[in-house]
């Protein structure tokens, strides 16, 4: 009884000094507590998978039904800001070169007439591809347009053939937020926890402190789980302030277990808390320690699924995605938000962040343990 | 005939204050009302305890700091126009680049100066010589010992030999051997007509200079030659003799005379400065030293140490043979080199024990052995009866430790410091404000308690760090260099502590360069060159190498010993 009240003294001093040591410095505070939050509106608003906004430049020789047809939907289309009309297609090309406009439609001369007879007509599109995303996106917008063009123009042969229904499960709009948002808890999180906890112990040897710590009668366990609090508290602190303000401000449905996600928020934590406490304990300075954190920070983003689909990746790197704390987190942030996860499958998912984390912990244990000789 | 010279330094009036650390708390007055007239080709000390304005006025000499008011003009102009060029400024620690060569920092100072190293080799090569650094010129200063380090930034200061140097305690945390070079090497690479101004804290070196100008609080307090300053203890300076069993008893009953300014165990007997004369004690030759803490006398007594008051009585356990600390044969290897080689000694309960040694000479290396912080090659080591690198953290718990330089947090406040301190001790939150009150009182510390330790004056961060080490009251407690780089007055407080802690049972390690805290010590033992060269009392080591002449000082003798196994080695060679 006695004991354990001292080891918990003892753990409770090393936290409250790192806490103290942490959240004393008025920038670091700033940078914890309002950047995040910055950046979940910037995210908000600025990562799109939409496209808007589309200058469209079309040479039209055709004048006809169809043509007046295949234009008034372009104008009607809420993605077109503008279209621009060019003599040919040299000057379109150059429109296109100097950016004027991101795709270029060139409407043939007897388009209307091949529409009239009920031949197959053509419509010329050209994509700037330095573009690629858009430049894809706005190419689908066309091919409809110009599908829905023909079908009104001769309803007979838009019936032939059975007719695609998608229904998009989850996020039946397609609202690009849906998916970024959930996601922003596991990135941002982790950007923050990793470097908070990277400076624990290389602050102390740049700073001269770490004898100081070393003679104190504390065990390298004590040391490092009190180490760890500020960068745990960090994370979720925010991950937390993100589940509130998610559903509040950007209305994204939050229909799975609160708790299930917080479990994951804390496993998460704490599997990056490790990795960032691993990191110091093998760095010099704290400029080394950061730059490490840089380096493992930015693969963790990229194989965590948020970015690019990890099914599109090479099926080696998808193994080691596999391990990645980031991508468990995304697996149960997005399956809690957006369509009721099943406990079992979140488990599964928290179970990998914690193996992630007792790894990592037992590196740094080891490496406090032996006191950096 | 020639034009009569003017000084090459004018002050008149000169003050300086600095914005507080808050807002709305009063500004801090650095430097008051100075007026100052220096020749040409004097060496002026600049004395005075810490944060008391030496360094501020270096800066406004050199032009880096502006005064509020008065006037400051050098070589006959104002500081502002100042040609650069003639003045080499040296900051306190020097200004090298640690992670870049000796080579390498003393090209980019001299180029800095406009010289360039390959056109003048002959006067590159001569700084070397004059430094003995000629061996080290591929070594990252880093990696170079203390001494060196000093050596280094004054040859980087003054490599375009200017005519007026500003030198900001070029001789702190160095040993004697170390700081006589370096006096000597201000001379070397000085001329006739060059003048001077060295900041220190160290009386020894005052007695050197040609004029002094002593500072506390900002204010000039004496202003003239060393033995002027010197005089001033004439006839308040007295010697008494004392058996080596009651030597720290004896120093205690001298401190509580009402009469006492100060007074320190030398040799066999303990040297006091009286406020008035006095009859029943022999009179001692005064040193400026002595003039210096009768000038800054505060008319106080000087009180039992209440710190050592909050220790548990163990004085049962003075000479019991339990040795508190052992180390047995204790050697470190860093591939072929050996940074400490066989060192064995004891210290039991109640006993002060010093390692002394130039730098680089193990006495660190040896030290963090003991502690634990450092895995011995060879040998064995026991504190309280435990080996620290094998026994666990609890083991630790029987002793204090007090770093070389400042080993608390500085961004957290000195109350938040102790709170960590004690809650790393086991401590309760009760348990824990009583200990950090006991302290807080007996080193008055209850003004700074909402200050960030960082930005304490160096005299008060080392009172701070006293405090951390004796928290828990440790039966042994391990001092590394304690006060290097504060001034006599703080040095004294702190032995008087240290020596009433000893008293009541605790073995205490220290590592110094300072002579006078070495004369505290019961047993010492002298490293060179990674080894032991000598061990024993003050008196033995002073009486070993008497050989029938006048007893020398301590500082003599350390210096002697070094200089003996110099040549041993030399002929062995």
């Amino acid at each position: 009884m006695m004991a354990g009240f001292i080891w918990f003294a003892r753990w409770f001093a090393m936290a409250v000094k790192e806490l103290r040591v942490v959240l004393l410095d008025k920038r670091a505070r700033t940078t914890l507590i309002i950047s995040p939050i910055v950046q979940l509106l910037l995210y908000g608003m600025a990562t799109t998978l939409e496209v808007k906004n589309v200058d469209v430049g079309v040479v039209n020789r055709d004048n006809g039904v169809a043509s007046q047809e295949i234009l008034s939907g372009l104008a009607g289309s809420g993605s077109i800001r503008s279209i621009r009309y060019y003599p040919n297609l040299v000057s379109l090309s150059e429109g296109i070169e100097q950016r004027e406009v991101l795709v270029g439609m060139s409407l043939p001369p007897d388009l209307s007439r091949d529409v009239a007879v009920g031949r197959t007509a053509t419509v010329g599109l050209i994509v700037d591809g330095r573009n690629i995303n858009a430049g894809q996106i706005v190419a689908e917008y066309m091919d409809r347009i110009t599908r829905r063009a023909g079908a009104d123009l001769r309803p007979a042969y838009a019936r032939d053939g059975p007719e695609l229904v998608a229904v998009h499960w989850y996020n039946p709009n397609l609202d690009y937020r849906w998916f970024t948002l959930p996601a922003l808890i596991a990135v941002v999180c982790s950007v923050l926890v990793i470097s908070v906890s990277v400076h624990t112990f290389a602050r102390e040897r740049e700073a001269g402190t770490i004898d100081t710590l070393q003679m104190l009668p504390m065990t390298p366990g004590q040391k490092l789980l009190g180490k760890i609090m500020p960068a745990f508290l960090v994370g979720l602190f925010n991950a937390s302030l993100f589940v509130i303000i998610i559903p509040l401000v950007f209305g994204v449905p939050l229909i799975g277990s609160l708790v299930l996600l917080f479990v994951a928020v804390v496993a998460f934590s704490l599997a990056l808390a490790g990795v960032g406490t691993a990191i110091s304990t093998v760095s010099q300075t704290q400029q080394q320690a950061f730059l490490i954190g840089f380096m493992v920070i930015t693969p963790l983003t990229l194989l965590a699924g948020f970015a690019t689909p990890i099914d599109n990746m090479p099926e080696w790197l998808q193994s080691i995605a596999w391990l990645n704390p980031l991508r468990h987190m995304l697996e149960v942030s997005h399956g809690v938000f957006l369509k009721d996860i099943p406990a079992r499958f979140a488990l599964e998912n928290i179970g990998m962040m914690l193996a992630f984390a007792g790894f990592f912990l037992t590196i740094a244990y080891v490496n406090v343990w032996r006191r950096f000789d | 005939m020639e034009a009569p010279i003017g000084p090459v330094i004018r002050l008149s009036g000169v003050s300086k204050s600095f914005a507080a650390e808050r807002r709305g708390a009063p500004v801090v007055p650095a430097v008051r009302n100075i007026s100052l007239e220096v020749a040409p080709g004097t060496l002026l000390g600049l004395v005075g305890p810490d944060a008391s304005g030496k360094t501020t006025l270096l800066r406004m000499l050199a032009g880096m700091a502006e005064a509020d008011s008065g006037d400051i003009s050098v070589f006959g102009k104002s500081v502002s126009e100042l040609d650069r060029s003639l003045v080499g400024y040296m900051p306190q620690g020097g200004a090298l680049y640690l992670e870049l060569s000796v080579e390498q920092n003393l090209d980019l100072y001299a180029r800095l100066r406009g010289i360039d190293p390959a056109a003048e080799p002959d006067r590159i090569e001569n700084i070397y010589t004059l430094t003995g650094l000629g061996d080290f010129r591929g070594r990252a200063v880093g990696k170079l010992s203390g001494g060196m380090r000093q050596k280094l930034a004054m040859a980087c200061a003054v490599v375009a030999a200017p005519p007026l140097m500003l030198l900001d305690e070029p001789s702190v945390g160095v040993d004697p051997l170390s700081r006589r070079e370096i006096w000597q090497l201000a001379r070397d690479l000085s001329g006739q007509e060059t003048t001077i101004i060295w900041a220190t804290s160290i009386l020894d070196d005052a007695e050197k200079c040609d004029e002094l100008l002593v500072l506390h609080e900002g204010q000039v307090r004496y202003s003239g030659a060393p033995t002027g300053l010197t005089d001033l203890a004439n006839n308040r300076v007295y010697s008494t003799p004392v058996l080596a069993g009651d030597r720290r008893k004896e120093l205690a009953r001298v401190h509580r005379l009402p009469d006492t300014i100060d007074a320190q165990i030398e040799g066999d007997g303990i040297r006091f400065v009286n406020r008035i004369a006095s009859k029943d004690a022999s009179p001692a030759q005064p040193r400026a030293a002595d003039g210096f803490v009768a000038l800054l006398d505060d008319g106080l007594k000087l009180q039992d140490s209440r710190l050592a008051a909050t220790f548990p009585d163990r004085t049962e356990t003075i000479g019991q043979a339990g040795a508190a600390i052992a180390a047995v044969g204790l050697t470190k290897r860093y591939g072929s080199f050996t940074a400490a080689y066989d060192v064995s000694f004891t210290v039991a309960p109640g006993e002060v024990f010093g390692l002394l040694g130039p730098n680089g000479a193990g006495k660190s290396t040896t030290f963090r052995m003991l502690c634990g912080l450092l895995k011995s090659s060879d040998g064995r080591s026991t504190v309280a009866g435990q080996n620290l690198r094998t026994a666990g953290p609890a083991a630790r718990k029987a002793l204090g430790y007090m770093p070389q330089y400042f080993g608390l947090y500085g961004d957290l406040t000195v109350a938040a410091n102790l709170r960590f301190i004690a809650g790393a001790h086991g401590m309760g939150r009760k348990e824990g404000e009583g200990a950090i009150d006991d302290v807080v009182s007996a080193l008055s510390l209850e003004s700074i308690l909402p200050q960030r330790a960082g930005l304490l004056p160096i005299g008060i961060k080392q009172r701070l760090s006293l405090a951390a080490a004796v928290l828990h009251r440790p039966e042994v407690l391990f001092l590394d260099e304690p006060t290097s780089g504060v001034d006599p007055i703080v040095r004294r407080e702190f032995w008087h502590h240290i020596n009433a802690i000893a008293a009541t049972g605790v073995a205490v390690l220290v590592t110094t360069h300072f002579m006078d805290e070495a004369e505290n010590c019961d047993r010492l033992m002298l490293l060179n060159q990674s080894r032991a060269i000598a061990q024993g009392t003050p008196s033995e080591l002073k009486k070993g190498i008497a050989r029938g002449g006048p007893e020398p000082t301590l500082e003599e003798a350390f210096i002697a010993l070094i200089e003996a196994q110099r040549r041993i080695e030399a002929d062995a060679a």
